[in-house]
């Protein structure tokens, strides 16, 4: 009896651990690509609901980063919520001002970073978050966004060409 | 900026920027409530031999219903299929216009079906449909999905159906990713405001069209009147060599419908005027091309 316990309370303690350890970045992921604070918010519930339906997956695959798997569910959850409703016509600077208070003082025409990520189109958005502010691996966004190491560096490349022009304000050009 | 340094430079400003948004001990436990609680949610309830016979009797009674009803709004349908009859109910207490104003754009023709609005609420049921060797695809889908199936709200294509790309490439027509904006609400000709938030859900169907709704809900844009101009703008998006939308090849018209909507209870009737094309009239096929949508 206490034995057959033992999986189904090792998955609650992982999912525990989990939810203490990665709500936060998942919540600012979501944020960043719903630019809508309360479906970040529905899209986090719903990642975590994902990944405890998913655990025997997990463990079947013998997952070796955990962070990169649940970004995978938090991306896929993120562009479900988008094809349905409620997604992309939120004024996105607004969503940012109610956000934080410090962002309501930033001029208009200076555009916060978040603003920025949120601007751009998803299949770069989609490599930005997991591999610049998620710190994953090249390979890991790959497997995450289920494509090719090669298609992320090239969205990567893409990516940074926008971010740097706008960050330098047009110093970069596209060749 | 050097690759390591951007890198270095976005996770400290974003998570600086972002600070704000954290959980907390309370939230994280409810998250972990309702995760670890959702398997016993998702059960399919069996329901006894007195209730299938209750089941029928309610079913056969609604039939019969409906049968004798000349007119329910598709969009109710539409609406209470995502949020249920409650809404359904409510609904039924507002007032619907069945403008049918269409625009055509490059080889895609955006028509507005029914408008429903209720207090400060405002609901658009539209359509897309494609003209003669043209293909469209929701502009968040991709066409590598299977043809006339929605795989982001659960639906399952039977085995062999072809992808979008697949059909197109047989039938020898030219892929275009499409949406519909809302860019504003005038009422009782005043000011055109834009919604500050407003939801957009669309659907493809099977007879290659893709059904739309809009939603704008308790915003400053939707104010008491009676007649309400609705500001749109129809998108087509050029497609990549590898299927992807094209954003930069993108073609907008924008056309104004008004509408005058009608209580449910009384007859509602057909008004639309200020279409920039002026093809308003030249779309009854709407109805029959978009019934039974799913």
């Amino acid at each position: 009896m206490g034995h057959a316990a033992i999986p189904g309370m090792i998955r609650e303690e992982r999912l525990r651990r989990w939810i203490d350890a990665y709500s936060d970045d998942i919540l600012r992921t979501c944020f960043l690509y719903l630019a809508d604070r309360a479906q970040a918010e529905d899209a986090l519930q719903e990642t975590w609901i994902k990944a405890w339906r998913s655990m025997e997956d997990y463990e079947r695959r013998r997952v070796q980063n955990d962070k990169a798997w649940l970004m995978r569910i938090a991306i896929n959850t993120c562009k479900d919520f988008r094809r349905t409703a409620w997604f992309r016509h939120i004024d996105r600077r607004k969503a940012l001002e109610e956000l934080s208070p410090r962002l309501t003082q930033v001029p208009p025409e200076d555009k916060s970073l978040s603003y920025l990520v949120m601007e751009l189109p998803a299949r770069y958005r989609q490599v930005v978050l997991l591999y610049y502010f998620q710190g994953l691996t090249q390979r890991e966004t790959a497997e995450a966004l289920g494509l090719s190491p090669s298609a992320v560096i090239r969205r990567l490349r893409s990516a940074e060409k926008i971010l740097k022009q706008a960050l330098t304000g047009g110093e970069t050009h596209d060749a | 900026m050097m690759h390591n340094d951007l890198r270095e430079h976005i996770q400290q400003t974003l998570s600086t920027e972002l600070a704000g948004l954290s959980t907390d001990a309370v939230r994280r436990e409810r998250l972990y409530r309702c995760a670890a609680g959702s398997a016993a949610l998702h059960r399919k309830p069996r329901l006894r031999p007195v209730c299938r016979v209750a089941l029928l009797a309610a079913l056969l009674l609604a039939l019969t219903c409906a049968a004798g009803a000349a007119f329910y709004p598709r969009i109710i349908s539409w609406f209470s299929r995502e949020y249920g009859q409650a809404w359904a109910a409510w609904m039924e207490t507002g007032s619907v216009a069945l403008p049918a104003s269409s625009v055509e754009v490059s080889g895609a023709v955006f028509t507005i079906d029914e408008v429903l609005v209720h207090d400060r609420g405002l609901y658009v049921l539209g359509s897309i449909r494609a003209e003669p060797g043209h293909m469209l695809v929701e502009q968040e889908c991709s066409v590598h999905e299977p043809f006339g199936y929605n795989v982001h709200y659960g639906e399952t294509a039977p085995e062999g159906t072809p992808t979008i790309a697949e059909k197109a490439a047989a039938d020898g027509c030219a892929v275009h990713y499409v949406g519909c904006d809302l860019e504003g609400i005038g009422t009782d000709g005043g000011d055109i405001l834009k919604p500050s938030c407003w939801g957009y859900a669309a659907k493809a169907q099977l007879d290659g069209s893709i059904v739309f709704s809009m939603e704008v809900e308790a915003d400053a844009a939707v104010r008491p009147g009676k007649e309400y101009t609705l500001v749109l703008s129809a998108l087509v998006y050029g497609t990549l060599d590898d299927g992807a939308i094209d954003h930069h090849a993108l073609t907008k018209e924008t056309w104004a419908v008004t509408v005058t909507p009608e209580r449910l209870d009384q007859p509602a009737r057909t008004d639309a005027v200020g279409t920039e094309t002026g093809i308003a009239d030249a779309a009854p096929s709407t109805a029959s091309a978009t019934d039974g949508d799913r």
